[in-house]
């Protein structure tokens, strides 16, 4: 294209110009009006992004050149932009969902004191994350990795005065970091191991890891270095999973739902979180290599969806359903993008992954944001047993959650139920390999399963919620109305979405003929069989119907399900684990090493701070200021230079 | 004039010298460290005249001159110095005036009277005029000599008082 | 002989005598006065009257080892009777406890040491020193006891600082001295002859006249060697005419330090604000 350059550098700095706006907006002047500069750049942003992907026509990729950031001898570290068309899937979706979130907040957060500090942030999020979708190399990509967990963080901890917030923060990120640093080592090691092919020894280190560089290295390194290059995308997938939220990282999702609502549709529903699922896809032509990895993280996939599925069927907390729902189908598309360990697989698998990938997050958003609607109405109360049977009150979001809900659970023709479907179809034929198809075939088994809790909890939650006798809390005041236009209208957009993304971009075989155009991409064609259409259907209607029976039922009080809810409750004693294992242990090491730090460390330097006193305080006691002692000591130098001078002259 | 002679006299001056530093060193009284000064003087002037002597010349004894000069004037500031000082402080000891010091020093307790107990006072006899037969002894007064004092009194002097009351 | 023309490196010895150096003699009496002086100054808080009688009894012997070693002429005994009455007084004075016994101790160190004074032919010096310390100050010492002192013995007589110190550190530099003086010296008297005019107060002499020339000495050797500088006008003569200025300006001092008496010494109720 001929301006690609500019167009597309519009798309990360827009949202960097209108996070420097609200920043300073914050500090001084006008806070109410922190949303036009926010919202404006969001949205020039998404029609940029829009723009370009309608307009993609090549098959290769293409460099955007951007700022040269440093350059000392022969390393140069720019930051350009690789666009393809994995990418611009992507941006499309992040960036057209910001938008619309962003004027949802504009009405959720209208009367908070930090409006302005909120959409800087929620901009920087937006920066960081397109330039983590655009980033040309692996290196640059790790550090908007950290640039959208840093916002995260200081999004989910948006309300830091309040305690569980502030650690709900605090182990989001702590728990990324730990994943992260299993990231860096497998960057490291890739980065070293490029350096020993003909092509990466001539390179600097920061542009071994130009994706291009590494997809060029990852045949050579198969051939030579398999189990080396086994153990750097085991480190590369552990940091997937712990950005994603998965087995044994999806402990910060739940508690991320302290910070506000369309923070939590944003990051922890539609972007954020699929930005392990991205870096899977981007690094692909590398991990087909290792089919073994793959099959690990397909299997720490289908764990999570199925456990988290459980946990999800027992929450009360509205927003903790959905999030446990989002880890769930998170672990969908680890599924998927681990079937491509069977050979020639793998495009299907990502073309798969992506678009439940977009699915998702448009009803997930949609979901959300309706789910805040009602935090709004009940005066930010989301406890399920605190009301119920809401649809007189809030007739809209009633309408705009069953559609989310509909299209999570799988209902046929929504969206939901075509990627879903991909999804399944995907790891059934991956099944039929001989060697590894038995794993696919339990996954498949997983996946199945997990269709219908996911109906099941969905339906129950959207019964309970807006069915049944009308009970609203006290806490709701006169707030019990429904949300304003500028909140439902982007939900409306997003409602569209979700009914119909589905349908336009699956069965017409529109995205896989789109990304197959990536690179190093084989169009592949590839069939449903109608089997798996008939009975993911038949689940998916048997599922919503057992929610709707469990949903007017009260709480389970004996026996097996009981215990199972309560195991649910408690979340699989996950968390509790995690306290116990390592945090715990890690304050105690913490607590006996700041005594040692204020009792030995602190006494030697009080000791050494205290003897310039001691010094001062023994030349104190010469000044008697009584004149007998002074002459004496008159006297004795008079004496001793007396001595010195007659028995050392020599005359 | 041999060397010995002069020998003998400047050590004759070293040792008033030095005498005259002890006693400026260990007295405790005001005027009493003057005189030591004095001393310390008059064997410098000792030297300077031996050298004299011993040169042939009188340089020594003019300066010599120089120094009785200087002593005497000194003398006069010091004993003035040392009224107005115990016009402030109604006394003569030496340590008392050490205000300037570290306030971590401890300050010497008024009136040490410590080791003194043995020390003989001297009998106390009637004022001149007085018939002790005829007036009861003043209580201030002791009859005993031998019977020391249980303390020292700072009180002025018992004549001076008797004299006061006469009037 | 020209006195300007004496090379002090180069003279003779008087009366061929060589010089005999003492050291061991001196420093041991130097020793011994110490430690005299020390027992002796326990007479101030008398713990034994032992230890009083055992410094006295050593600063005897010390008296009688420095009899011993003189020549004995008249000159030499009187001499050191004197040098021993005036170290005795400086005893008696330091060690003193009433401060009228230290007072007459003082008196009598002065005495004798103006006595050794008229032997050195140095008499306007001595009867200076006799009118000025015996006299107008024990004077003034006295005035300001009788005002000051309380009537009994106050603790601030009697109580000694640090004696031990003070008797060490006056040890070591009466050692010093010692050690100094008993060297085999280099410092040789440069004699001079009166009889020949070598002031400008010589007779004869207009101001503004060139002085004449130096004439050679008339006196031999051995008058030389007997001459005394024994003639109190000479010193006058020489007070006024070589050292006037010096002169001068101790009389000054002298007005000055009487202002400043006069000012020090004053009421301060007479003040007058």
């Amino acid at each position: 294209m001929a301006n690609l350059d500019s167009i597309i550098w519009i798309v990360p700095i827009a949202p960097l110009i209108g996070c420097i706006i609200c920043a300073v907006m914050s500090f001084r002047g006008d806070k109410h009006n922190a949303h036009v500069p926010a919202i404006l750049s969001l949205v020039v942003s998404a029609l940029c992004a829009l723009l370009v992907l309608v307009q993609w026509d090549s098959t290769g990729y293409e460099i955007a050149e951007g700022y040269r950031y440093l350059q000392i001898g022969n390393v140069n570290l720019n930051l350009s932009l690789r666009v393809d068309t994995l990418c611009l899937t992507l941006l499309s979706v992040v960036t057209s969902i910001s938008a619309m979130i962003a004027i949802y907040s504009k009405g959720y957060m209208h009367d908070d004191p930090g409006y302005a500090r909120y959409f800087a942030v929620f901009c920087g999020f937006v920066f960081s994350m397109t330039m983590l979708v655009l980033s040309h190399n692996l290196l640059m990509m790790y550090a908007f990795w950290e640039g959208v967990g840093t916002c995260s963080y200081l999004l989910i901890g948006y309300w830091f005065r309040k305690p569980s917030a502030a650690r709900a923060a605090t182990k989001a990120f702590l728990v990324n970091r730990v994943a992260d640093t299993a990231f860096l080592f497998g960057i490291l090691l890739l980065a070293y191991a490029i350096g020993h092919t003909d092509v990466g020894a001539s390179q600097s280190w920061f542009s071994r890891l130009d994706f291009q560089n590494i997809f060029d290295a990852a045949p050579v390194l198969a051939e030579k270095h398999s189990g080396l290059l086994s153990l750097i995308a085991l480190l590369l997938m552990i940091g997937a999973i712990g950005k994603s939220a998965q087995f044994p990282f999806h402990v910060w999702l739940p508690d991320a739902m302290e910070g506000p609502t369309p923070v939590s549709a944003l990051i922890h529903a539609a972007t954020m979180v699929t930005a392990g699922v991205y870096l899977m896809a981007r690094l692909a032509p590398l991990t087909v290599h290792t089919p073994s990895v793959l099959i690990t993280v397909a299997w720490l996939g289908g764990i999570t969806s199925l456990i988290a599925a459980v946990m999800a069927l027992y929450q009360d907390d509205l927003k903790r359903v959905l999030a446990y729902s989002t880890v769930s189908q998170l672990g969908y598309l680890f599924m998927a993008l681990g079937a491509g360990a069977v050979k020639d697989l793998m495009t299907v698998a990502v073309v798969a992954a992506m678009f439940h990938l977009v699915t998702h997050a448009f009803f997930k958003a949609l979901l959300f944001l309706s789910a805040g609607n009602v935090m709004h109405a009940m005066g930010d109360v989301i406890d399920t047993r605190e009301f119920s049977g809401l649809k007189r009150v809030l007739p809209k979001t009633n309408i705009l959650f069953a559609i989310g809900a509909a299209a999570l659970a799988g209902v046929p023709l929504l969206a939901g139920f075509f990627s879903k479907d991909s999804v399944l179809a995907v790891l059934l034929d991956a099944s039929s390999d001989t060697m590894i198809g038995s794993h696919f075939a339990a996954l498949l088994g997983i996946g199945f399963l997990t269709a219908l809790l996911t109906a099941i909890y969905t339906s129950k939650a959207y019964f309970r919620t807006f069915h049944g006798p009308e009970k609203i809390p006290a806490a709701a005041g006169h707030h019990a109305h429904d949300a304003s236009n500028v909140m439902l209208a982007p939900m409306a957009v997003l409602a569209v979405g979700a009914l119909v993304s589905g349908g336009l971009l699956g069965p017409t075989g529109k995205i896989s003929e789109y990304l197959s155009k990536t690179p190093l991409m084989h169009h592949h064609e590839h069939a449903e069989p109608m089997w798996l259409l008939v009975a993911s259907s038949i689940i998916a209607l048997a599922g919503i119907f057992v929610g709707y029976t469990i949903s007017q039922k009260p709480a389970p009080s004996a026996g097996f399900l009981k215990s199972l809810a309560d195991f649910g409750r408690n979340r699989l004693y996950i968390d509790w684990l995690y306290n116990v294992a390592i945090v715990q242990p890690m304050l105690s090491i913490a607590q006996f090493l700041e005594w040692i730090d204020t009792n030995i460390i602190g006494a030697v330097t009080d000791a050494i701070a205290g003897l310039p006193r001691l010094l001062g305080m023994a030349g104190q006691r010469v000044q008697t200021g009584r004149v007998p002692a002074y002459s004496l000591l008159t006297a004795l130098g008079i004496a001793a230079v007396a001595i010195w001078i007659v028995t050392r002259a020599s005359w | 004039m041999n060397h010995s002679e002069v020998q003998n006299l400047l050590l004759l001056g070293g040792i008033l010298f030095a005498i005259g530093l002890i006693g400026f060193l260990t007295r405790r009284s005001i005027i009493l460290m003057f005189l030591s000064l004095e001393t310390m003087l008059s064997g410098v002037s000792i030297n300077l005249i031996a050298f004299s002597r011993f040169h042939q010349n009188y340089q020594g004894q003019i300066l010599s001159v120089m120094v009785l000069t200087i002593a005497a004037c000194e003398a006069a500031i010091a004993l003035a110095m040392v009224v107005s000082l115990y016009r402030r402080k109604a006394t003569l000891d030496v340590q008392a005036w050490d205000e300037l010091s570290e306030t971590i020093l401890p300050k010497e307790p008024e009136g040490d009277y410590i080791g003194m107990e043995h020390l003989e006072t001297y009998p106390k006899l009637s004022p001149a005029g007085l018939d002790p037969r005829d007036q009861p002894m003043p209580s201030s007064f002791q009859a005993n000599p031998n019977q020391p004092t249980s303390e020292l009194d700072h009180k002025t002097s018992p004549i001076v008082s008797e004299v006061n009351k006469r009037g | 002989m020209n006195p300007l023309s004496i090379d002090p490196k180069n003279l003779p010895l008087v009366n061929g005598e060589q010089f005999q150096g003492n050291l061991s003699q001196i420093l041991l009496l130097v020793i011994l006065l110490g430690t005299a002086a020390y027992l002796l100054l326990q007479h101030g808080l008398v713990k034994s009257k032992m230890m009083a009688w055992a410094g006295g009894g050593l600063f005897a012997f010390a008296a009688l080892m420095a009899f011993m070693s003189i020549p004995m002429q008249v000159e030499s005994v009187v001499r050191i009777c004197f040098s021993i009455l005036a170290v005795a007084g400086g005893v008696a004075f330091i060690t003193a406890r009433e401060p009228v016994h230290a007072a007459l101790g003082f008196a009598t160190t002065v005495l004798s040491a103006c006595g050794v004074m008229f032997m050195q032919s140095a008499y306007f010096i001595a009867a200076a020193t006799m009118i000025v310390y015996a006299g107008a100050t024990i004077i003034i010492f006295l005035f300001v006891l009788m005002f000051a002192q309380k009537s009994n013995l106050q603790w601030y007589d009697v109580q000694l600082i640090r004696p031990v110190i003070a008797a060490a550190v006056a040890t070591s530099l009466l050692f010093a001295i010692a050690w100094s003086v008993s060297e085999p010296g280099e410092i040789l008297p440069i004699k001079l002859d009166l009889t020949r005019p070598y002031s400008l107060a010589a007779p004869g002499i207009a101001p503004g006249q060139a002085l004449p020339p130096v004439p050679e000495s008339t006196m031999s050797q051995a008058q030389l060697s007997e001459f005394v500088p024994a003639k109190t006008s000479g010193l006058g003569r020489s007070m006024f005419t070589d050292y006037l200025l010096a002169i001068e300006l101790a009389g000054t001092v002298l007005l000055v330090a009487t202002i400043g008496a006069i000012v020090l010494a004053q009421n301060p109720e007479r003040d007058p604000s």
